[in-house]
């Protein structure tokens, strides 16, 4: 082995890895799985004023369908990413940020627009859709980090 | 030769599977295909050399619609290609130093 033929080995390396990263981040948090999955949010933390049955059916839907949707991403992605405590502790960081955002919309909901706490038209909808929307537009700023951890974790760089 | 440098793992079909399968965890078997450029095939007897050695693991979807197989390193597989990424850089490194009975380095 001579140290040309090591040096080209090492460019092919690189470039090979290169390639499969690309393809990582270009499906970490897709649009589509962003979309349908705060919709999903939005059922289940309006759900919380609604009466039983309806209660416990969108609870459940909402749940179902969030659940759904992230393996179906999971499984549907050509190139799966080392899951890293970091990675879970960005994921699971969210849900108690968001449960923030829900409890400022109730509130908002009844200083401004006097909403009741039960029923579809209430202080959860305006809580599940503040919550909503927050979860959409920060999902730019967990996609950049998790890019940042998937880089940082995966595999060893080659100069 | 570097002790680490693994001739089993050198050999540019497998080193190319190995270098895609690195930066992840499971990657689609079409995907590693397209990346290096090989057949289904060439690179099916690739990935057993490799499972037989106990670098990769396989695994098939239970989809019958969209049956897809993953690959991905094992623990043993990953450590190997790191060993061989270094002896790599270390046989460039070497080959950068200025000999020791070479002249002088110009003041």
């Amino acid at each position: 082995m001579n140290p040309q033929d090591a040096q080209a080995s090492l460019n092919q390396i690189r470039a090979f890895q290169d390639k499969t990263r690309k393809e990582m981040i270009r499906k970490i948090f897709p649009w589509s799985f962003v979309i349908i999955s705060a919709l999903a949010l939005f059922a289940m933390f309006t759900s919380i004023d609604l009466d039983q049955p309806w209660k416990s059916i969108a609870n459940g839907l909402g749940l179902a369908v969030f659940i759904g949707v992230g393996l179906l991403y999971s499984l549907g992605v050509s190139v799966q990413p080392k899951p890293t405590l970091p990675m879970i502790g960005v994921m699971i960081g969210v849900t108690p940020f968001l449960f923030v955002f829900f409890i400022i919309g109730r509130i908002v909901g009844f200083a401004l627009f006097g909403l009741p706490a039960h029923g579809f038209l209430s202080q959860a909808m305006v809580g599940g859709a503040l919550a909503a929307v927050v979860y959409i537009a920060i999902m730019p700023v967990a996609r950049r980090i998790i890019t940042w951890i998937a880089l940082q974790a995966n595999g060893p760089t080659v100069r | 030769m570097d002790p680490q440098f693994d001739e089993f793992l050198h050999v540019p079909a497998r080193l190319s599977v190995v270098a895609v399968l690195a930066p992840a965890d499971w990657v689609d078997f079409g995907f590693v295909r397209d990346a290096i450029g090989t057949s289904d095939s060439a690179l099916s007897k690739q990935v057993s050399a490799l499972a037989g050695a106990g670098y990769v693991e396989v695994h098939k979807g239970q989809d019958k619609r969209a049956r897809r197989t993953y690959v991905r390193l094992t623990p043993a597989g990953r450590l190997a290609f790191q060993r061989h990424a270094a002896a790599l850089e270390r046989i460039v490194a070497l080959s950068r130093m200025p000999a020791p009975d070479g002249p002088p380095p110009p003041e």
